[in-house]
């Protein structure tokens, strides 16, 4: 789905979204400036319920090892500019996407991810909503 | 900033002439080395015979010293200079080995001179293969098992023993010199022998073969308090097994699980921590794929060609910190300068990806083993940033200025798989090309990771690209939505690429994707993936999010740089260009450069106003010039690379400062150029041009042999041929069957060459020197020696090659900087050709005359200053007592398979100079190196059919024994054994010369060369003195 993340300061940021159950999310933001790590970022207790951002460009390289599969993710929702999706040489591994879609956790990409963080320091405001397209008009 | 260190001089050591391996990485290092000293107060002395470099201009520096870099030089400049401390870890190998033998000699002893920064007990453990070993045993860090020898013996005892493949690493030398894989007793056998010959400790390490493991490499920096940071981290796409300088390489890695990367980093950290740098220091490991297994492969205790493209990568000025550290200042006391508002202790995190692409020289070497090994051949480096890993890919093509289009190599189409394999597994620099040609195929990606060991998530990627074409090459450009165009270029295709695949006009695709409002933003470089503000102005495009550049209202001007290192066009280029936007930042303009080399001073961020890393396309140019609303460009300081866009420039309403696309026409069409040196009363040499075989027999029977031949459109003298007779002539004719006409037939005059440089207001002209060549015409300019300013032309000689320079600016009404290469033949002076841009030669004329002539140029080319009337100041050797030699330096002992001899086509990677009080002086320091290694050398073998008398004499006057009958093998190996003369075009003389090359002996293919080394001969010492007093001093002025 097409729609926009609104920030409480007003800015905007057009994106994609996946596996949402409702047509309006609101949510808290935090980010993640690792460069590798995001394997263990979406477990931390610290991110609990929050929208995490990436700000390494492409996410999920290494998929989601087989033995965490089964174990839910402490955050509410993933924010990432691109994910990759492709298949895996070992079956060890799960693809990120379908890990986040097993566990119905929020996926939104194809956001500015570097713009957004650089706005939340900026202001400090960190909560945001997301509305799909049909509802911006 | 004030001085941690209580010391007044420091002494900086170069890395002299620029070879494969050792680049313009180590000027950019050494400037800003010099900077951050400067900054701090402390008197600088520098030492590089390298004049195109920027560290060797005084503005870097208090005292330069041009002068030979070996260790008896270094210790008469630290006798006069006396020097309180010396840094040696930014003059790459060459640099450390140097320190390493002042040291060893006692010398930075005797001078009582402290070693700064990482000290040369810790040079030692991380370079001495068995020293580094013992550390590393200790630390319990794996290495893989090997061991050193000093025979071939010993390394087959040893190979039997742990089994083969192996690997043979020669000790201390550049870029992996004389290495390579031997699969079994016979390899091992000859590599070996050959690795001991160019170790100079003569020892070789063989160890277990890694091949085919993840190649990974970490820059790291530590201060003396132990405070260590990872600056960055940086992936091989090719596995081990080649070497880092020619693999493609992505920072951060990208393929490591986060453990993996973890478990890397804290190697690191311990290892150097353990050999106590204080500085950067560069490791390198191999990673098993599968089981988190790893070795260290090597350890560079100083800056290197990665930390150049690490600090490019990052934003974090690896070098500049690496000096302050060295002067005693803490990680944490130090400002970041990119971001200026955080600290130097804090890891730069990057949230692009910025991918390095080696360019190779096999596109003028046709001759040469083009295989890919532990054995640098790249001469230079491109390195393209993006968001996405597609479009960082496409950028880095497009940046190589190769032969492709898009993705596609056309030498490649109608390869069989089997043929395409075979370069693939036995790599070879069209590697990625063939690759991709096997996915077009329908090849699979496990198959080619089967093959190859690269990870899947780069095939993946290569392969995601190939689907995108196919899905392009369905469609037309009418049907093509907003959404489709814009993902394509998300993932980098170029609007050029689009176009050849849609089968549509590349500006259509570029008018209907400005229509869609697709246009790249720019993002800053800037240490912190955005944490914090960044004061840098340091962009990269990308296409989609927000735009991070707003355009200034200042009068600004965009110089475009020249791109990757490559024989024919080096960092000469880069100099001229970084002066240029020196000088106009000075005159008040806001300066912007654009360039893709990540080795160069032109791409700091401190250079210009603003710096764009893209490549030097017309799309990423003219999408430059459209953000930042610039009006006037400047073309001629970027080599043939900035020349190639003018038209197009001009055509988009660009004001070329200085020059016309139409004039750089008339310049470079050879029928135009003649016939206007015609209307100007310029003797210019006979020639004409062949359209057909027909043509070309006609024109051969009119113009008399000796005869030049070559392709119309030729860089640095790609495929040009010397014919003496009519029977070589069509010998050659009648073995070559697929002649691409038009080709060019020019007379061969072997006259005496000479070029000037000179700078023009349009209207007059200034001519700071006449550079005279040692050899005759028809040895390209940059392999030929010269000499500054000329010796021997006669007074009317230098008025008519004055007069013919003011004939044609008069007559072009050209502004900025022109070369005119001009041949003495039978009493006249001839033009040969007429470059309308900076040339090789700027930074030689400039630093030999004093002046500046980069910088004149754009003051000239603005119209910001007018040159004097009818006055013309020329240098010339009544007026002065010094005199500077040119020399080039040739990288063959990388490129297997080149035969060394001089002729049209350049070879030479780089070039080093040399003054003294008579020209005899200045070449006795060119060749004191190879006078040093062979002491007892006193043999003079000529192989040719008949020995000129005159030759014959002056080396017996030199004290030399001539002698012909010999057999090569056994003579190099004599120690009597020191120079190889060889003229002839024969296959004998090339078998020759290419085993003389082997084993590193000192050769000379042209007879004046030859008599200049003989002259060289009576000299018995010389004297070493700053740049500053070498110069000339008193301008004599033409009268007309």
């Amino acid at each position: 789905m097409n729609g926009m993340m609104m920030l409480e300061t007003g800015e905007s940021y057009p994106c994609k979204c996946e596996h949402m159950e409702d047509l309006e999310v609101n949510g808290e933001l935090i980010f993640y400036t690792g460069m590798t790590g995001y394997e263990d970022a979406l477990f931390d207790p610290q991110y609990k319920g929050k929208y995490l951002i990436f700000s390494n460009p492409l996410i999920g390289i290494r998929g989601i090892a087989n033995s965490l599969k089964d174990v839910p993710p402490t955050v509410a929702g993933v924010i990432v500019y691109q994910i990759w999706n492709k298949s895996f040489p070992m079956d060890t591994f799960l693809p990120l996407k379908e890990y986040l879609s097993k566990w119905r956790i929020p996926l939104f990409i194809e956001v500015d991810t570097r713009s957004l963080i650089q706005s939340i320091c900026q202001s400090n405001g960190t909560t945001f909503k997301f509305i799909v397209e049909e509802k911006v008009k | 900033m004030t001085k941690r260190l209580n010391v007044k001089k420091i002494l900086v050591i170069g890395s002299g002439p620029i070879v494969i391996g050792q680049a313009a990485e180590f000027d950019y290092a050494g400037t800003q080395a010099c900077m951050a000293l400067k900054e701090d107060g402390y008197e600088v002395i520098l030492v590089n015979n390298n004049p195109a470099t920027i560290m060797t201009d005084e503005i870097f520096a208090d005292a330069i010293y041009c002068e030979p870099l070996t260790v008896e030089t270094v210790e008469k400049i630290i006798q006069k200079e006396r020097p309180d401390a010396l840094l040696a870890t930014f003059g790459g190998q060459t640099g450390l080995n140097l320190a390493k033998q002042l040291s060893e000699q006692g010398i930075v002893q005797k001078y009582g001179v402290k070693v700064i920064g990482t000290s040369i007990d810790s040079i030692q453990k991380g370079e001495d293969r068995s020293l580094f070993r013992q550390l590393m045993v200790e630390i319990g860090e794996p290495v893989p098992e090997s061991s050193i020898v000093s025979t071939a013996e010993e390394a087959i005892a040893f190979a039997n023993d742990i089994g083969y493949p192996v690997i043979i690493r020669p000790a201390y030398t550049l870029g992996g010199t004389g290495g390579g894989f031997a699969h079994n007793e016979v390899e091992l056998k000859g590599k070996v022998e050959k690795g001991l010959k160019e170790s100079p400790i003569h020892q070789c390490l063989i160890e277990r073969s890694i091949a085919g493991w993840k190649e990974v490499e970490y820059e790291v920096m530590r201060d003396a308090s132990g405070t260590c940071i990872t600056i960055c981290n940086m992936e091989n796409i090719d596995p081990v097994g080649i070497h880092t300088g020619d693999s493609i390489v992505v920072a951060p890695v990208q393929t490591l699980t986060h453990e993996e990367q973890m478990m890397l980093k804290t190697s690191a950290i311990k290892i150097i921590s353990a050999l106590e740098i204080i500085g950067g220091c560069n490791i390198q490991f191999a990673l098993h794929p599968d089981n988190q297994q790893y070795y260290l492969i090597e350890v560079n205790p100083r800056v290197s060609r990665s930390s150049a493209l690490a600090s490019k990568a990052t934003g974090y000025p690896i070098a500049w910190i690496a000096a302050k550290l060295s002067t005693g200042w803490m990680l944490d006391q130090l400002k970041n300068p990119v971001t200026q508002s955080t600290f130097a202790h804090i890891e730069p995190t990057i949230d692009y990806i910025a991918l390095k692409f080696p360019r190779w020289p096999f596109d003028k070497f046709q001759q040469v083993d083009r295989k890919l090994t532990t054995q640098m051949k790249a001469t230079g480096e491109i390195m393209a940033v993006d968001r996405t890993f597609e479009r960082a890919i496409q950028k880095a093509v497009v940046s190589l200025e190769g032969d492709q289009q898009g993705l596609i190599l056309p030498e490649l189409k109608g390869w069989s798989k089997e043929q395409l394999l075979d370069i693939i597994v036995e790599a070879d620099d069209r590697r990625f090309f063939a690759l991709l040609e096997m996915l077009r195929k329908g090849e699979s990606v496990e198959f080619l990771h089967s093959q190859t060991k690269i990870d899947l998530f780069f095939l993946n990627v290569m392969k995601s690209l190939i689907d995108l074409e196919r899905e392009i090459s369905g469609l037309s450009l009418q049907e093509v939505s907003k959404e489709q165009l814009f993902h394509w270029k998300q993932k980098g295709f170029s609007d050029e690429a689009i176009a050849a695949l849609l089968s549509a006009k590349s500006i259509d695709v570029t008018a209907k994707r400005k229509e869609f409002g697709i246009i790249p933003s720019y993002k800053n470089i800037d240490t912190c993936a955005g944490l914090h503000p960044s004061a840098s102005h340091y962009y990269y495009s990308t296409y989609g999010g927000k735009n991070e550049q707003a355009k200034s209202d200042k009068e600004k001007v965009l110089i475009i740089g020249s791109g990757p290192i490559r024989i024919g066009q080096g960092i000469e280029f880069d100099y001229c260009s970084v002066h240029g936007v020196m000088e106009l930042k000075e005159a008040g303009y806001e300066t912007i450069m654009i360039n893709n080399n990540p080795e160069t001073v032109s791409t700091d961020f401190v250079t210009a106003d603003r710096l764009y890393f893209e490549p030097l396309t017309l799309e990423s140019v003219m999408d430059v010039i459209e953000a930042e609303g610039v009006d006037k460009v400047i073309v001629q300081l970027g080599g043939q690379t900035a020349i190639s866009l003018a038209h197009d420039l001009e055509r988009a309403g660009l004001d070329l400062l200085g020059t016309t696309g139409e004039l750089i026409d008339l310049l470079e069409d050879r029928q135009l150029f003649y016939q206007l040196l015609d209307e100007l009363k310029i003797p210019h040499i006979e020639g004409d041009i062949a359209e057909s075989y027909e043509d070309l027999m006609g024109i051969t029977e009119k113009i008399p042999f000796p005869i030049l031949i070559r392709p119309s459109y030729v860089i640095g003298g790609k495929g040009m041929h010397r014919f003496y007779s009519k029977e070589s002539f069509e010998q050659w004719l009648n073995s070559y069957d697929k002649i691409q006409y038009p080709v060019l037939v020019d007379r061969y005059l072997p006259g005496k060459e000479v070029e000037a440089d000179i700078l023009c207001d349009g209207e007059q002209v200034s001519m700071p020197a006449i550079i005279e060549h040692i050899e005759k015409a028809g040895i390209h300019s940059g392999d030929s020696m010269a000499i500054l300013p000329a010796v021997s032309l006669k007074k009317d000689e230098e008025q008519k090659i004055f007069e013919y320079a003011q004939k044609l600016v008069k007559k072009l009404s050209y502004k900025g900087i022109m070369n005119i290469q001009y041949v003495l033949y039978d009493g006249v002076v001839y033009v040969l050709e007429v470059n309308p841009r900076a040339s090789r030669t700027v930074p030689l004329v400039s630093k030999v005359c004093g002046m500046n002539a980069a910088r004149e140029s754009v003051l000239l080319m603005t119209g910001k200053k007018q040159l004097p009337i009818a006055s013309m100041p020329i240098f010339s050797h009544e007026t002065d007592g010094n005199y500077a030699v040119k020399y080039p330096v040739f990288s063959n002992f990388a490129l297997q398979g080149l035969d060394t001899l001089v002729g049209p086509e350049m070879k030479a990677t780089g070039e080093g100079i040399a003054f003294g009080k008579t020209v005899e002086e200045a070449l006795h320091k060119i060749f004191l190196p190879q006078k040093n290694k062979k002491p007892y050398g006193k043999e003079l073998y000529c192989l040719t059919d008949e020995i000129d008398k005159e030759l014959l004499k002056n080396a017996e006057h030199a004290g030399l024994a001539v002698v012909t009958d010999v057999k090569i093998k056994e003579w190099t190996k004599k120690e009597e054994a020191f120079v190889f003369y060889a003229p002839c075009e024969d296959e004998k003389s090339k078998v020759e010369r290419m085993i003389a090359e082997q084993s590193r002996m000192l050769t000379f293919t042209e007879k004046e060369s030859l008599m200049a080394f003989l002259s060289s001969l009576h000299v018995t010492g010389y004297e070493v003195a700053p740049l500053q007093q070498w110069k000339m001093k008193k301008p004599e002025v033409m009268k007309l």
